[in-house]
Order: C-alpha cells, then structure tokens, then sequence
C-alpha cells in the first residue's frame, strides 16, 4: 500500500472534517447545526493553544488535554500532525503541487532547498509563547513539582549540550516563574494570531461561511457580517498563495505550531532516514519534499512533516521510515537570536501593559460577551479563533478591530449595530463553544441576571425626550423581568400657543382659527389642555374641530384659551435590573448612533467598573 | 546493507528512554496542571477585620477643654488612668489618622500632627513595641502624609508611616452588610496589629453631615468608594461594625463648622477648644457633633451606628469625666 | 535487526498494516465523532428550553395593525399566562390548557359614538389549531356564522373569529348596528394584517356535506369522549332519518400512528365493557364496538383517524361510516 495514498486520504479526511465542524456552527438540532458536534476539537488538539494558555493561565482547561496526546503521537513518529492533519498545512500543500507541477525535475528540487531562514518559526515561537509566559498569573504553579520540572530541564540542557529545546523551555518556565512572583505583566497570549488552526478557524468562520451562507445553504438567517474579515482572507490567502511558489512556505517559516513539533520531533522514536550515508546525490528525492529537510542530505528531521514523497521517489528505495541509529540533526537556534526572540516576547507583556486601556482608560464600549472573565484573564485565555463570533445567534458578537488596543484584535466584543438583535437573554452558547474558557460557560439562571454592561438614555437624541415624539419601542423590547427599562410621563405643550374658543358645543370645541393640522392629533398621544389645567384626551379633530374623551370634567367655557399637549412616556433605565444586552440599542428608532446606548459600566465581571452600590445578592463583584 | 541500518540495542533504548521521558514529562505536567472545570464565578468571602476593642474594661469617655492640645491630651489619659490602661507592653499599634487631603494642619481638615507625635510618644512610652500611622488619603498619599505634617511628626515620635500601596487592599465583607460586601479594604497595616486607635477632626461634611471618627474609616476603602457617597449613612453604619477600634480620639479643639469636609480657610473654623478620648466611637461622635450644634436628627449615621451595636449616642450615660487642662 | 525498521522483503506488508491502522485510526474517530455530535451542547438544550413569559410578551407588543380611521384606541392591556385569569376570571383554565400564549385586551370607541365601544381581546395561541380549538369549544346562543374570516360568527353585539394563531373576541358594549359595523371593520383589518397561510386546517374541510347539521365543527382537547389518549379531535354533527350522531376525525403525524391511536381507543372501549360487534362494512379495518347501548366506530384512512359516536342503530351508522371514510381524501396516506 502505497502511504502516500493513506496521507492523502488522512489530509482530506481532517480538511473536510474541519469543514464541517465549522459548517454545523449554527444553533440548534438540525444535522447540520450544532448538535453536540465536538466543534473545538482541532482546536483542542493543538497543542500550541494547549501551551499557549497553561502559560499564561497555569491551568490546562479541560478539552485541551486532547493536545497532550498528539505531543505523544508526535514524540512518537514526528511532525505528523502537519504532514497529515492540519488543515492550512493541506491547502498549503495542494497550492504547493499545482505551482510546481510543471516545473521541470531541477526547478521542483530547486524550490524545496532548505532555507536558514526556517528559524524564523522557532523564533516566533519562543516570542510568543515567553510573552504568554510572562504573564504572571502562575497562581497555580508554585508548588514542588513544578521547580523540579523547571530544574530537571535545565539540568537536561545544560548536561546533553543540545540545549537549545531544553534550555528554550526551561527558560520560559524560569521567567514564568520569576513573573508569578512579580506579577508585573497582564496576559499577552498571542499564540492565536499566527497558530494555523486559529487562522484557519477564523477564515473558515469570518470570511467562507459568511461568503456561502445564504448563497448555496442556509446556516443563518440574513447575512452576517464580521469586522476585519478581509485581513483574515489575506493572512490565509497569502499563506496559500505563497505556496505557489515556495511550497508550504507558512509552515516552513511561519507557522510557530510547526515550530513547536519540530522542537518535539527532536527526541522522536520513529523518523525519515538514509539507509545508507553516501548516495548517489540524484536530489530527485527533493523533488517533492514538503518541508524542506534535506532527505539528500543531512535529513532535518525538525523540518520534515512526513509527507513521504522522498521515500516513493527514491529511485535506489534508500530511504525508510523507522528508528534511526543516532541521533536526529539537532536545531540550530543561533542561541542569540533565540535569546533575543524570548527577551522580545518577554518585554512585550509589560510593554503592553503601558497601554492605558489596560487599566484607568479602559474603553467602555468594549462589551464582552456574558460570562468573559475579566479583562486581565480573559486577554491571558482569549486565543482570538472566533468560535463564539460565528455561534452566535444574532451576530452581536463581533471581532474586535485594533481600535480596543493591539492585544485585542479578534477578540470578541458585542457590538449592538452590526447584530440581528442584542444578546439573547436565553442564549449561553458563547460560553459553551469557548475552547479556553475565556468566556466561562455559564448556566441560564446565572445568564439572567449577568451584567455585560448598561444602557444609557441619551437625552439629547432620543425621541420621547429631545423632540416630543412618542416612542418607547426601548421599553417594549427589554426581555429583562421585571423590565430594567420604565418611563415617565410628561406632557409636552406644542408650539401652537394658546387657542382661542368659539364654542363648545356636543361635537366639541370649535376653535376661533383653522391651526390645527387636519386629523394628526388623533393618535391618543394629543390633549387638549384647559384654562384650568384639565388635560383631555383628543379622539379626533379637524383644522378648527377638537373631539375630546368625555371625562366627566366639564368642558372648557369658551372665553378661555386651550393649548394641546401631547403626552409623553420617557424611558428611564434601572440600572439595577439591566443587563446591558442591547436589545434596546439595536431596536431604537434612531438607527446611526442610538438614543440608548450600552457601555460596559456596571458590568459583572469588574467589581472596579460598578456603577451602584446596592448589590444583587448573587455575590457578582 | 549499510551500518547505519542496524540500531544498535543500547542506541534504540536511549532514544525510546528520551522519547518515553519526555512523553511522561508532558503528560505528567498537563495531568497535574489539568482543569476539567474552568474558572468558577467569583465567590464573595467572608473575610473581616478582628475585633480590637479592649475587653474587660468598661466604655469609657473623656470630655477635656482647653486649648492646647498636646496638655490636652495627656490630662485626658490622666484622667482615664494613664495610657498604660489602653496600650500594653509590646503591643502593635496602628493609628488610622485623617490625612485625606494634601493641605496645611492648620486649616482643620486633617488629624493635627501634635496630637499625632503626642499619642505616639505616649504609646512607645507604654511600652508599645510597633506603632504605625496610615491612612489611605484621596488626593496623593505621599504629598497627603506631607503637607499635613502628619508624616515627619510620626516618623519624628518613632512611629512608621504606612502609605497605601495596591498589595495592601484585600477584598472584605462585612457581616450582614449590605455595601461594604467583597469590597476592597486596606487591611495590610492591620497584620500583627492589637491595638488600633482612630484619630480624627470634628469636620462639617456635605454629604454626612459632620465627618468624625466613624466617617474617619471610610479612609480605609479602596476602589471606587466614592459610590458609598449614593447611601452615606448605610457606609458610615457599616464601617462602624466592620472596625470596632481600641480607642478614638476626636479633636475639636478647632471644629471646621462649615464648608466641610476639605474647608480651605480660617473663617471655615471655629474655636471649641475641646478633646475628646473615648472607648466608645458613637459616643464620641455624638459629643463631637454638640461641638457643630448639630442635632442626633441632622447626623442620621449616629442612630444607624446605635442600631448596628457599635456604641451609644447617650454619651451621658458613660458618665463621662469632664476637666479643663491648660 | 529491529522490526520497527521496513525492510524491503517485508516493506509490503508493513505499509499494508501501517496504512490499515491508520485508516481504522480514521474510522474510529469518525465514529467516535458521529456518537458525540448526539450529546447535545448545553448551549442547544438551553436554547430549547421555553420559558413562559418573556417571548409572547414581546410578541404580543407586536400585535401592530391598521386600526380604522373610524375608530379610537385605548391603550392595550396585556396578559401573559399569569396574569390572565386577572381579566377572564374563571374562564382561563380553557385557554391555558388550549396553548395560551398571550392576551391583548383593547377598547375600540367609534369617533361618532365616543361613550360605546367594542373591546376586543386578541388570544394569541401556540398554533392555529390550538386558536381554533378555543373558538370551537366556546358555543354562543344565536350565533350565526360571520363572513369577515374563515372561521367566524357573530351575535348581534359580539364577534368571534379564529384566525392563523389567533382567537378574537369582539364583545360590544351595546346591541348598536354602528357598533357591529365597527366590530367587523375591526376584525377585517385585522385579519388583513395577519395574512396565514392557507389550509391550516384541513379537517374542517373533509367533514362530508351530507346529512350533516348546520352545528358548527369542534375541535375538542383530551380527554375527547372519556378516552385519555384522544386529544385534538375535530367533531361534527350529522342527522340521518332523523337520528343525531357525533362524528371524529383527527389527522396524525402518519398512517401508522393513526393506526395505533384507532387501537388505543378501541383497547379503551374494550377495557370499560364495550363488545366488538361483526358488521358486514366495506370500510377496511374498522372496529365498530357496542358499549352500553351505544355504538361506537373507528377506523383510518391514510394519516386521518376518524370514526362514529354514540350512534344507537346500526344501519344509520354504517351510512355515516362509509359517508366519512368516502369523504377522507385518498392521497392523505403516509405523510
């Protein structure tokens, strides 16, 4: 049996399951919704999200134990996860043979030399991940075992000479450690940003299914849309298109998961070797060799993403799959560089904490969804895939653009105009899709009554308020219980002036003057007020005619001057029952900048941004 | 067939060692760092402050006129029997000043930093074996603890000046509390702590109406506690029970009568030449606030105070002793 | 010689097994995949969950329609659930077992005739039938049918209607022709504004003609004649030479369910003393049943279970037997 077949079959396996996990992101319990599909499983099983967040967070958040056993499977038989599952890495590929395919013989051998640049993926990594590290929230990684486990890897690196992997890692743990002491930086996980399977999640979620959506199936009703779509078309489209002409050009220089099973690929059991050291040098192994590792010859096994193509095309079958004699061609790091890309990603956990968004300015229109943590942890959870944008019913929640601070970007954050609705007072599903915990799952009492922010009335736009127009559609849409939103009356004279009697009759008041605009105050909103200040309610009129309830109140003698009011209900928020879901903005007759907004004052998840001091009893800070 | 196609045996159990070794580091540390749960909503604790307050003596209260406030204050503790009856051999002690705004001791909206040096003195030659000075002031601690005068004094009389420092805030219930629930409160200066005194201005206040030594532990909220401002007194009742002090000092040797609580000039304040020592903080309130002439009904937090057990407003049934020093 | 190294004699067979064992490796996980997906996500079960109050709330805000320019509104009431016996007392307990959503009560003044009017109360139900069953079930005395909706009569100050998931009442505060007029003015902007599709109830339409009373039909909930396991039966009333029978019909989900359910009542019967008689029908798979000195048939036909109530000759039931089955349109089978 030919594996090169089986690898084929394996990547368009997990392509098209990876399609489909995000296809069913859709509500419900239809086959093709989200069922109890495992959605987040690819996410789960990466193992740079599962140490991207024990970094940061010291805790190893349940589903992602997954990714321990690749780890395994990769110790075992190396970077097989990139060769044969990862989904970039398949398009990558196919871009990759279609650009080549008519080259001839040297040109193929030509584009798949290995290249020094390669260490950039290793540099990337240890900068993103010492930045994850650095984020001090290492609450749970004071005990023994840990020091030993620090101490045991520096002792392997400094003892095997090799080092670089070791010493790498014994070094993050150290600085996580000092960093837990100081507790100087926030979180500034952002693995998210370049790991392929978030990249691919958040093009497959932002800019594919928006695309298909409505157009060959129906996921969602109307479209969606989500912000900086384009910039994820173009990190995944220039990934692929790059392809074309250097293959697999992401994961030979980019692609810092790579990265991190190259570094693991060095103490692999099973790898790609040479029978024999001299061979006749044909190079026609390199014709197709996907991660650029030299099978001719010196086979690095830290870049080979098992693609088997050298072991087919060998034509003297020199090359096998098995346990090497030896040892594997170590990774040369330039120790310096690696130095400089750890102190770099180190630097930029505190650098980001100069932001001023970070503490006194934060930005109050940055509402997260129910059950974010608060903002420190969730930015040292949040891996940016976007499985709670694309989830959500009503397309509230959005990805965050770099106007809430560069750490943010895709993150998740409500917004209320771009949304089908607000946020759904019976809908936890951005808690229950979160892979990392970023937004806790919440259970649906705690979802009533969980604070994302509040509504403010702004007085200077709202209808019922700056213009004597009847509204109220705010105080109708609230789904709170009782509702947060209730309203005041207050009647409003019209600028009429004071109308003069002419007679009082059984039909009603006829006026001295034709003024009044021919059956407009007939709505129920009108009265008529008496020179005794008795409001009666108008039923109909003509120019000069005003029909009036009959209220038992003796109708205005005619001498007296009338004026018309017209009644008004103006919504007042309690900022003790509202919950910020925005279904008051989003339904609020003033569609470019709403009369009622919600900022995240008051909201649950920061005890520092409440806004009243009477508590609900929940315990909520 | 080459050598290199041949693993040796040694060669193959290194390699499966190291693999083997570092699978089970990676497994062991992800199972020992495994969070099946998630974060869990954050829980409101039970923490509260120990009781300070002097047990087995009776409320006592001291009610002195004159004007120097130094003579004042020893005749007081004469009176109650000496500084040896509150401070005891090697205890800490921590004196909560008012040192809320950064302006000169002599316009009245700050502990005065005689009364200060003088009860530190008076601790230490008790016997005292720590006594520190803090407060967590609204404008800047450090020109706060300065400008008053209150800092070199304490230093000067050998006491530490504790200033406010983000480590030192921890989040606090009160017991029954309604506001003061998973609140941040500066409870780092009461580690190790056995005796507190408070110490603090008879001062017109805008929102509580008079701002003695009850309203003086609002100073060791943190957070944004000027929300507390939307139910003063329920705050002031709170605070009350969440400290019960050793002993308060209320200095109304110069009461700020109006334009309080930060006043700003000389005509804000009026002679009234009277210090008051008490075991009881209501009573001592209640005595400070005939000194503004203001009734029990203008100063509701007195009552409230009353009600929540943290004294009595009847000071007159402590049988306070009444001298004139100086 | 390690074994783990593929030589070529045996290259063959270890890429067979390799290749095999990853591709069991793939069929495991997809099967694994294809059991999980059936564990539903708290996320979807709490979306399913429906809680009485909050959603018809806002749809009821909803009820929005062209009011005729004849008449004033008073301002809405509205009523969920648990607030409704607070306007209907005592007749509640028909609705809320019925499907009640919500209740929109409104007063409706004529502009000429300001001290009458007509108030209205608009019952949103959970679905058409459920709307019909509560109009059904509701007989006034001198009631003649109405023309202003599909199902509608009117008495000389009210007007009844069900329409799509609605049943309104128009109750007039006086016996006016003004006041009538303004009621079916009413009622026709309504039903103008709350377009529903067509044939949402099609039992209605398959009562044969024939020998049939001019009472209306009925939509009836369980128990329907005593028996737990009917619910939802659309009953009419036929006459033949002279004798009055109760005839049933219900469509099911299916042919089969029909099937079952003709059994489940047939055991009911069975079980309270009834006899099963032997007539010569040529209705297939009925089961006509003696109980007391009544009988009872059922059978079905296609989806539709139908059958005869409280008939007490045989003849004149097996005439209304084969009328109703004849009247059961074929094509109705299976779906």
């Amino acid at each position: 049996m030919d594996m090169r077949v089986v690898r084929r079959i394996c990547q368009i396996f997990f392509l098209a399951l990876f399609l489909w996990l995000c296809a069913v992101m859709t509500l419900g319990t239809g086959w093709r919704q989200l069922r109890g599909w495992p959605v987040n499983w690819f996410l789960q099983i990466d193992p740079l999200v599962g140490l991207g967040t024990l970094l940061s967070t010291g805790r190893l958040y349940a589903g992602m134990i997954w990714s321990l056993a690749v780890v395994c499977m990769t110790l075992a038989f190396g970077r097989f996860f990139c060769g044969w599952v990862c989904p970039l890495g398949t398009c990558q590929q196919a871009a990759g043979y279609a650009g080549r395919r008519t080259r001839s013989l040297a040109g193929k051998v030509a584009v798949n030399q290995y290249h020094g640049a390669q260490n950039l993926k290793y540099w990337i990594l240890a900068a993103l991940a010492a930045a994850a590290a650095g984020s001090g929230m290492f609450q749970g990684m004071m005990h023994v075992p840990w020091l030993v486990a620090v101490i045991v890897c520096i002792a392997i690196g400094y003892f095997r000479g090799v080092s670089a992997f070791y010493l790498g890692v014994g070094l993050m743990l150290f600085w996580a450690l000092v960093a837990g002491f100081q507790k100087i930086a926030p979180g500034f996980l952002q693995i998210g940003l370049l790991d392929p399977i978030c990249l691919m999640q958040r093009f497959v979620n932002f800019v594919m299914l928006p695309l298909v959506d409505g157009g060959i199936v129906d996921m969602y009703p109307g479209n969606r849309f989500y912000a900086l779509g384009w910039f994820s078309a173009a990190m995944v489209g220039f990934a692929v298109a790059a392809s074309v002409r250097i293959p697999r050009f992401y994961c030979r220089y980019v692609c810092p998961l790579g990265a991190l099973f190259g570094l693991i690929s060095q103490a692999s059991l099973w790898t790609l070797f040479r029978k024999n050291v001299q061979c006749r040098k044909c190079r026609v192994c390199e014709k197709d060799c996907e991660g650029a590792c030299e099978p001719s010859d010196r086979f690095r096994v830290s870049e080979c993403v098992l693609c088997l193509n050298c072991m087919a095309s060998c034509p003297d079958d020199e090359i096998r799959f098995g346990i090497a004699s030896g040892r594997p061609l170590p990774i040369d790091l330039e120790r310096r560089r690696l130095l400089g890309a750890v102190v770099l990603g180190v630097a930029a956990g505190p650098v980001s904490r100069l932001d001023p968004l970070n503490a006194a300015a934060w930005n109050p229109e940055l509402v997260r969804p129910p059950g974010s943590l608060d903002e420190a942890e969730f930015l040292s959870r949040c891996v940016k895939c976007g499985q709670c944008v694309r989830i959500c019913p009503t397309n509230v929640i959005q990805p965050a653009g770099i106007e809430y601070g560069f750490s943010r970007w895709a993150t998740p954050v409500l917004n209320f105009r771009a949304g089908a609705s607000g946020c759904q007072l019976n809908c936890i599903a951005c808690g229950h899709l979160c892979p990392t915990a970023a937004i806790r799952p919440l259970g649906l009492d705690e979802k009533k009554t969980l604070r994302i922010g509040t509504a403010f009335v702004d007085w200077g736009r709202c209808l019922p308020w700056a213009m004597d127009r009847p509204c109220i559609v705010c105080q109708e849409t609230c789904p709170v219980s009782p509702k947060a939103i209730s309203t005041r009356i207050h009647f409003s004279f019209l600028d009429l002036g004071p109308l003069a009697v002419e007679a009082v009759d059984a039909a009603g008041i006829h006026l001295k003057e034709s003024v009044l605009p021919p059956d407009q105050l007939a709505t129920g909103d009108y009265y008529c007020v008496t020179g005794q200040d008795v409001y009666l309610r108008i039923l109909a009129n003509t120019d000069r005619l005003l029909v009036l309830e009959d209220s038992g109140v003796q109708h205005p003698v005619s001498e007296d001057p009338i004026r018309i009011a017209i009644r008004l209900q103006r919504p007042v928020v309690d900022p003790n029952r509202c919950i910020g879901c925005g279904i008051c903005q989003h339904e609020c007759p003033v569609r470019g900048k709403p009369a009622i907004c919600v900022t995240a004052e008051n909201e649950s998840r920061h005890r520092s941004h409440a806004l009243l001091i009477s508590e609900p009893q929940s315990g909520q800070p | 067939m080459g050598p290199e196609d041949l693993i040796s045996r040694r060669n193959f159990l290194a390699r499966a060692l190291q693999a083997g070794l570092t699978g089970t580091l990676v497994a062991g540390g992800g199972i020992l760092f495994y969070d099946p749960d998630g974060p869990m909503p954050p829980v409101v604790q039970a923490v509260s402050l120990p009781d300070f307050s002097i047990s087995g003596i009776k409320k006592q209260l001291c009610i002195v006129h004159g004007p120097d406030r130094k003579k004042s204050l020893r005749s007081a503790f004469q009176a109650l029997g000496g500084m040896e009856s509150f401070i005891r051999p090697k205890d800490r002690v921590l004196i909560k000043v008012n040192a809320a705004f950064a302006t000169p001791p002599q316009l009245g909206a700050t502990t005065h930093p005689e009364l200060v040096s003088e009860t530190v003195r008076m601790c230490i030659e008790s016997g005292a074996a720590y006594v520190a000075v803090t407060d967590n002031p609204i404008n800047d601690p450090q020109s706060c603890f300065e400008l008053t005068g209150i800092g070199p004094a304490a230093r000067q009389a050998g006491a530490r000046v504790i200033l406010p420092d983000p480590g030192a805030f921890a989040p606090l219930t009160v017991p029954n509390a309604r506001l003061i629930r998973n609140w941040p409160v500066m409870v780092g200066p009461f580690e190790g702590i056995t005796r507190v005194i408070g110490m603090a201005p008879v001062k017109d206040h805008h929102r509580s109406g008079a701002s003695m030594t009850l309203k003086n532990w609002y100073g060791l909220l943190g957070g944004r506690r000027n929300i507390f401002h939307q139910d003063i007194h329920t705050i002031i009742q709170e605070l009350s029970i969440m400290i019960r002090p050793s002993l308060v000092i209320l200095d109304g040797v110069a009461a700020m009568v109006r334009n309080g609580p930060t006043g700003g000039s000389f005509s804000d304040l009026r002679r009234t030449d009277t210090l008051i020592v008490g075991t009881d903080p209501v009573a001592v309130d209640a005595v400070g606030a005939s000194l503004l002439q203001r009734s029990l009904d203008q100063l509701p937090f007195l009552e409230k105070a009353e009600a929540a057990g943290a004294g009595t407003v009847n000071y007159e049934s402590l049988n306070p002793i009444r001298i004139t020093a100086g | 010689m390690h074994p783990l190294d593929l030589k070529p004699s045996r290259a063959v067979n270890s890429s067979i097994i390799a290749g095999i064992a990853v591709l069991t490796a793939l069929a495991f996980l997809g099967v694994w995949i294809g059991y999980r997906q059936l564990h539903f996500n708290p996320a979807v079960l709490a979306m399913r969950t429906e809680l009485p109050g909050t959603v018809p709330a806002l749809q009821a805000d909803s009820l929005i329609f062209r009011i005729p320019e004849t008449l004033v509104a008073a301002a809405p009431e509205r009523y969920d659930a648990a607030s409704l016996s607070d306007k209907i007392n005592g007749k509640a307990e028909l609705y809320l077992a019925a499907g009640f959503r919500s209740l929109t009560a409104r007063r409706f003044s004529p502009i000429k005739l300001p001290d009458q009017w007509v108030e209205a109360f608009f019952y949103e139900m959970r679905d058409a039938s459920a709307a019909f069953s509560v109009y059904s079930m509701q007989r006034r005395e001198g009631a003649a049918p109405s023309d202003v909706a599909g199902f509608s009569r009117e008495t000389s100050n009210a007007l009844f209607l069900a329409h799509g998931a609605y049943y309104v009442e128009l109750i007039a505060s006086d016996v006016q022709p003004p006041l009538q007029e303004a009621a079916r003015n009413l009622a026709r902007a309504f039903v103008a504004s709350y377009r529903v599709s067509e044939k949402q109830i099609t039992e209605t339409e398959i009562f044969p003609d024939a020998y049939r009373t001019s009472d209306e039909i009925k939509l009836l909930s369980a128990p329907v004649f005593g028996c737990e396991c009917l619910d939802r039966i659309y009953t009419a009333f036929y006459e033949i030479q002279g004798e009055r029978m109760t005839a049933f019909l219900a469509r099911q989900d299916s042919a089969k369910s029909a099937r079952n359910l003709a059994l489940q009542y047939r055991e009911f019967l069975l079980r309270y003393g009834a006899r099963e008689l032997e007539l010569n029908l040529d209705v297939p798979g009925v089961h006509v049943l003696k109980i007391f000195d009544v009988l009872e048939a059922v059978f079905t036909r296609g989806p539709y279970l139908a059958g005869v109530h409280e008939a007490s000759n045989e003849d004149r039931l097996k005439i209304l037997v084969r009328t109703l089955y004849q009247g059961i349109p074929e094509t109705g089978n299976g779906a």
